[in-house]
């Protein structure tokens, strides 16, 4: 089956990133349709009964969150989270380094929608193309009358700021990105209040993906139910579904939402030659693997939901039988170790400790209760933290471990004192017993 | 960031179960607070009850019935209906694993850790903690310890990244002097340029750090809590007059600490009250008396020092040629018996304590010092207005509960000749030059109307830029026809120096007795008293020599013969005739009264001390000699057994000029106090003196250049005929035409230029070649 390209219509057109080439292409359509004639909650409520549901992660339903804004308030914020750092996922980067206005057009509408006369896009950091990009892009909109005062007579203003992250993982949890935007630490904020009732300088703020808003210029242009005529019930629309790994032609696919995996690989052109799938993760490293029995699952919301995993970012992380999935748990668990922002205790701690007996088991240093200890330690972890970046640490571990339970138990059995516990090292007289010197780590040295 | 507001009104209540006990708490309490009520053991880090709740730690995890997971009960507000259960085994579990975790990277070096015996982290691992650890792997290393500035030590492995010290600095000291770094396990406390700590408050952090990561480089390896006799005094550094906790071993002083005191200083203090301990142990502390034999200070017993004091009091009695110079670090009742001494048994009506103060004739100065309302009402203002005071340098601990107030939503404005370091945090900061401030609060009076009419509770605090001026009484005036049209407002004179509430209240001045009566007959002020000459001039707890030099000099060639009572040999002892050690604030009993009129008591420290007397034993052996006796009037001891003070501040007419009017051209001088000077005590307190700044004279940019003056050029200074040689340093936040000169440093005796420390005289700046 042949992709069904929405969002992608024109990614593939190098001059798409020119004003001109992308107004000619049906760029700012939408916008002329809704500034001024539809009232704001007209487009709100086309973008709820559209069923679309954000597409950074959660699922939640676009339209819904906008209206949980308090309807007195005078300043809003829309802010933009384009900081994709999930492992895997890269459909972002493609929207805005290819396709910029599409995003602009969408944030113009739903800054209509909420009433938002300042937005901004929080772009990831290391996305320096995607940051001058969309930087030229508004410009472009600003001088072609899109953005600034009054646009296209309307009577509506907007200004949008691109404002680059700083190189963390958790700055696109939202309350941790408004931190980061509001010039503070990237760390989670305490909910309630939940942004959109005190968000962005304590005021109102709603916080969407790039794709979501991407979306909202087709919804406004071509009215809900056509929206709703792709994708299943629950999972309305098309989906950019991100395949990397062991696959032919890895990259960012656009299929209707519920289209099974085995045609989404096929359309990344399969496995690499003469191997066969192992196991996948569907939505990005922060949800439950599933093996090649589920090869065939419908890719929405609800379907990977009762396989007890996630949609996520709907980036597939494809891994074929030459892989080694204590290898897979050790550099994950690396990546959430190095990307915990520290602020809570089971996430920083814990993190950091499984990181360190998945190395000892990788070391052939592995003992029998470790296993235990990983489980415990994830769960706990998992349980307690404060914030979802844990709660996403544990379960690729514990899926791996779940269906490759030999794999490890492999390691493990190659180290012949496997019975016994490890000498417990405390880091205490602070000599270094060979070279009798401070045990420094030159990091840490100031 | 996230501001959580509290409201004092109860309107609203809910009902709730916790641990099968049903209660009833106001709307927005917390699950933590409620369950305090009912005693539920729940242990905590990282929330700190003056400080909005945070949720980092994680370790006060409780079940609640219908939600999945578990959940901190130091962030859940506590609503109707709710189940709640400290003590279920998923809770007990969930706590234990925190614990696990939060012990995996602390080093358990307890026995040569400073917090041992008082550490939240030991404490709570033995009764909540899971007694062993799955953890093999290797702990985190840090070298260590590292200082961070003079007063402060962080061992960075033992920290647990609670982030208390962090938010003290942004949500209670308002100057964020400590930050985290790096991130995950990485996570490390220091400071955001990665210098020494910048504050005047970073002692707090050590008493609310849960860990023995912030140490205090004065205490760390000096004793074990459980060794020390501690005792409840007060801090008489500064006029806010803090309660704190001597800390005493084997009759050493060993550490000062906060004592929870609601209506002065809540559970905080300064660094001068954190540190400014260590004097009292300093080698150069006066052992015996000394008397001047051939030029020379020779040691000499009490016996002997008493008696020739008392033959030489005992001989210039007759004629009344006899003057007093008494100081604020005197408690009120040593000042009430140095004035009745001087009064009663030496007939000298020439006694004052205010040199190194502004001098302002108290029959005609508008309205005595103090303030309308306690320390602890500052938190519940709704809207402040600081004219003219740099509180964070004069008076450290009322920004603290200012800036509570803050947090809770109120609003303030400043008002004065230079920027203060809070500017930032205010509403508006005004700089004006010294002269212009009736005009300034006329230009801006709609505002200043404005933010009061809507407020519920507001307070204007006058410091020492407004106070000290030539047209004070008319400035008060002014205040006082707001305060007509607002009875919400309270007027608080925030000016003076550590007891000098107290000397006011004692009669140690020329024209007013004890109990602040005033007296018909007066007799000379501070600086008359420096200009006239004398048969015995009898010195107790100043120093002339070191504020105004030149003049002392010259004091010291018209007088027979000088007294001094002091800590150290301070330059004025040098040049007495006897001098007399005596008992500092923490070996020493008695009653200060603090800038709120509260009356504090001072306790002696358990310390050995031999052969030392007090100022006020002094007086009374002298007294002795002299055939008197001498004692505490009934009516006034009665008095000091208030919890404040009675006497009501009188409103009094205004006052003809003190200054000469200033020329436009010229720059005017306003003096400055800073928290960390060069006092005598300072000087002997080794961590602290290290954070003194040198002491420059300050003006800005485009006065400098008018004056061809470059940043930390050498200069003269001159006014009144004195010239004094200095530093300048540029700084923008000081007014046009503005001079500021800073007070308290032996190198630069500013007050020679106006020994009444009056503001707005003329003042000139001259590079030097």
């Amino acid at each position: 089956m042949d992709e069904t390209r929405i969002l992608l219509a024109n990614v593939d057109d190098p001059s798409q990133i020119n004003i001109d080439t992308a107004i000619s292409k049906g760029a700012y359509k939408a916008i002329e349709k809704a500034l001024g004639k539809m009232p704001p909650q007209e487009v709100t409520d086309i973008v709820t009964n559209s069923g679309l549901r954000g597409r950074g992660g959660a699922g939640f339903v676009t339209g819904k969150k906008w209206g949980f804004l308090p309807k007195d308030t005078e300043i809003r914020y829309l802010v933009c989270n384009c900081d994709e750092s999930e492992p895997g996922t890269f459909k972002d980067r493609l929207l805005v380094e290819k396709d910029p206005h599409l995003l602009i057009e969408g944030m113009i509408l739903a800054s209509y929608a909420i009433k938002s006369r300042l937005s901004f896009i929080y772009c990831r950091g290391e996305y320096f193309q995607a940051f001058t990009i969309l930087q030229k892009a508004i410009d472009d909109a600003k001088a072609k009358g899109f953005l600034g005062e009054n646009i296209l007579g309307s009577g509506y203003s907007l200004d949008i700021i691109v404002h680059p992250g700083a190189g963390a993982y958790i700055a696109g949890e939202e309350t941790a990105q408004l931190n980061s935007l509001e010039g503070y630490r990237a760390t989670p904020r305490l909910k309630p209040p939940f942004p959109a009732v005190a968000g962005l300088y304590s005021k109102p703020t709603i916080v969407n993906n790039v794709e979501t808003l991407c979306n909202v210029v087709s919804i406004v242009n071509n009215g809900a139910e056509w929206f709703r005529s792709r994708g299943t019930e629950k999972s309305a629309g098309t989906k950019i579904f991100q395949v990397s790994g062991h696959v032919q032609r890895p990259g960012c696919f656009e299929f209707p939402l519920g289209t099974p995996l085995s045609m989404i690989l096929e359309a990344a052109g399969g496995m690499l030659p003469g191997r066969s799938l192992k196991a996948f993760y569907p939505g990005g490293s922060s949800c439950s693997l599933l093996t090649k029995k589920h090869i065939d699952i419908p890719m929405d919301f609800e379907s990977l939901e009762q396989a007890k995993t996630a949609l996520g970012t709907a980036s597939i992380i494809v891994m074929d039988d030459s892989t080694d999935m204590v290898q897979v748990a050790h550099r994950l668990m690396q990546f959430y170790q190095n990307e915990s922002c520290g602020k809570c205790t089971p996430c920083r701690e814990g993190t950091r400790w499984v990181v360190q007996i998945l190395e000892r088991i990788k070391n052939q240093k592995g003992t029998v209760p470790d296993l235990k200890t990983i489980e415990q330690v994830c769960k706990s972890m998992a349980e307690t933290s404060f914030c979802p970046l844990a709660v996403g640490a544990a379960p690729p571990i514990l899926s791996a471990m779940r269906e490759f339970p030999e794999e490890f138990q492999k390691y493990i059995d190659q180290n012949p004192a496997h019975e016994r516990l490890p000498p417990m090292r405390i880091a205490y007289p602070y000599i270094d017993p060979v070279n009798s010197s401070f045990y420094v780590s030159d990091r840490y040295d100031r | 960031m996230l501001v959580i507001a509290m409201t004092d009104e109860k309107k609203d209540v809910v009902t709730l179960i916790i641990d099968g006990q049903q209660i009833t708490v106001p709307k927005g309490t917390t699950v933590y607070n409620a369950a305090m009520e009912i005693r539920a053991k729940i242990p905590i880090f990282c929330y700190q009850d003056r400080m909005p709740p945070f949720g980092a730690c994680r370790v006060c995890l409780v079940e609640v019935e219908k939600m999945n997971k578990l959940q901190t009960s130091c962030t859940l507000e506590a609503t109707e209906g709710m189940v709640v259960r400290t003590q279920s085994d998923n809770a007990v579990a969930g706590r234990k694993d925190i614990l696990e975790f939060l012990l995996i990277n602390h080093p358990l070096d307890c026995p040569i850790c400073d917090k041992g015996g008082e550490c939240p982290l030991q404490d709570n691992t033995f009764d909540y903690g899971p007694g062993i650890s799955r953890f093999f792997e290797e702990k985190r290393k840090f070298k260590k310890p590292l200082p961070l500035g003079p007063v402060l030590m962080l061992d960075r492995e033992r920290c647990i990244a609670c982030a208390r010290c962090t938010r003290f600095g942004e949500h209670v000291a308002g100057d964020s002097a400590l930050v985290l770094l790096e991130r995950g396990y990485r996570t490390e406390v220091g400071t955001a340029n990665g210098g020494n700590v910048e504050s005047k408050f970073i002692g707090n952090t050590i008493m609310i750090c849960p860990v023995g990561a912030l140490t205090s480089q004065a205490y760390r390896f000096r004793a074990r809590p459980w060794d020390n006799d501690t005792v409840s005094s007060t801090c008489t550094l500064c006029p806010v007059g803090c309660s704190l906790r001597l800390d005493c071993r084997d009759g050493e002083i060993m550490r000062t600490r906060s004592c929870e005191q609601k209506d002065v200083n809540d559970i905080w203090l300064c660094d001068k009250g954190w540190f400014g301990y260590e004097f009292a142990e300093h080698e150069n502390r006066l052992q015996t008396p000394l008397i001047k034999k051939n030029g020379e200070l020779k040691e000499a017993s009490w016996e002997e020092a008493l008696n020739v004091i008392a033959k030489r009091l005992d001989l210039a009695r007759q004629n009344g040629r006899i003057a007093g110079l008494g100081g604020s670090s005197l408690t009120t009742e040593e000042n009430f018996l140095f004035q009745k001494f001087m009064r009663d048994c030496l007939s000298a009506d020439s006694i004052d304590y205010r040199l190194g103060q502004s001098i302002i004739p108290s029959n005609a100065n508008g309205m005595d010092s103090g303030m309308d309302i306690s320390i602890g009402e500052c938190e519940k203002l709704t809207n402040f207005l600081l004219l003219g005071i740099d509180i964070t340098e004069e008076f450290p601990v009322i920004w603290l509960r200012l800036k509570q107030a803050m947090n809770n939503g109120a609003k303030g404005t400043f008002f004065g000749h230079f920027t203060p370091e809070i500017a930032p945090l205010l509403e508006n900061a005004v700089i004006h030059k010294p002269g212009k401030e009736l005009d300034t609060l006329k230009a801006h009076i709609k505002d200043i109307e404005e933010s009061l009419r809507g407020s519920k509770r507001s307070a204007i605090f006058l410091g020492r830029q407004y106070l000290s001026m030539e047209n004070r009484a008319q400035i008060l005036e002014f205040i006082k026809a707001l305060k007509e049209k607002n009875p919400n407002l309270s007027i608080n004179l925030l000016e003076g120096s550590e007891n000098s509430m107290g000397a006011h209240f004692a009669g140690m001045l020329p024209d007013i007795g004890p109990g602040g009566t005033p007296l018909n007959v007066g007799g000379d002020d501070a600086i008359e008293i420096l200009e006239k000459e004398w048969d015995v001039l009898y010195i107790a707890g100043n120093n002339p020599a070191s504020k105004l030099p030149n003049r002392f000099k010259e004091t010291r060639k018209n007088v027979g013969f000088i007294v001094v009572q002091d800590l150290f040999r301070t330059p004025t002892a040098e040049l007495a005739d006897v001098v007399l050690p005596v008992r500092s604030f923490i070996e020493k009993e008695g009653s200060f009264i603090n800038i709120a009129r509260k009356i504090q008591k001072l306790k002696p420290a358990n310390i050995r001390l031999q052969n030392i007397y007090s100022d006020g034993e002094i007086f009374v052996l002298l007294a002795e000699k002299l055939g008197a006796s001498l004692k505490l009037d009934p009516g006034f001891s009665e008095e000091l057994k208030q919890p404040y003070l009675s006497i009501s501040q009188n409103k009094k007419s205004a006052i003809s000029h003190l200054v000469e009017p200033l020329k436009d051209s010229s720059l005017a001088a306003t003096f400055a106090i800073s928290l960390f000077d060069k006092g005598q005590r300072m000087m002997h307190n080794k961590g602290l003196l290290q954070l003194v700044k040198e002491p420059r004279v300050r003006l800005n940019n485009s006065e400098a250049a008018k004056r061809g003056l470059k940043n930390h050029q050498k200069a003269y200074v001159t006014a009144n005929n004195t010239t004094i040689e200095t530093t300048v340093l540029i700084d923008n936040g000081v007014a046009d035409g503005t001079l500021v000169l800073p007070l308290g440093f032996d190198e630069a005796p500013f007050s020679e230029l106006n020994p009444r420390l009056f503001n707005g005289f003329a003042v000139d700046i001259v590079g030097k070649e």
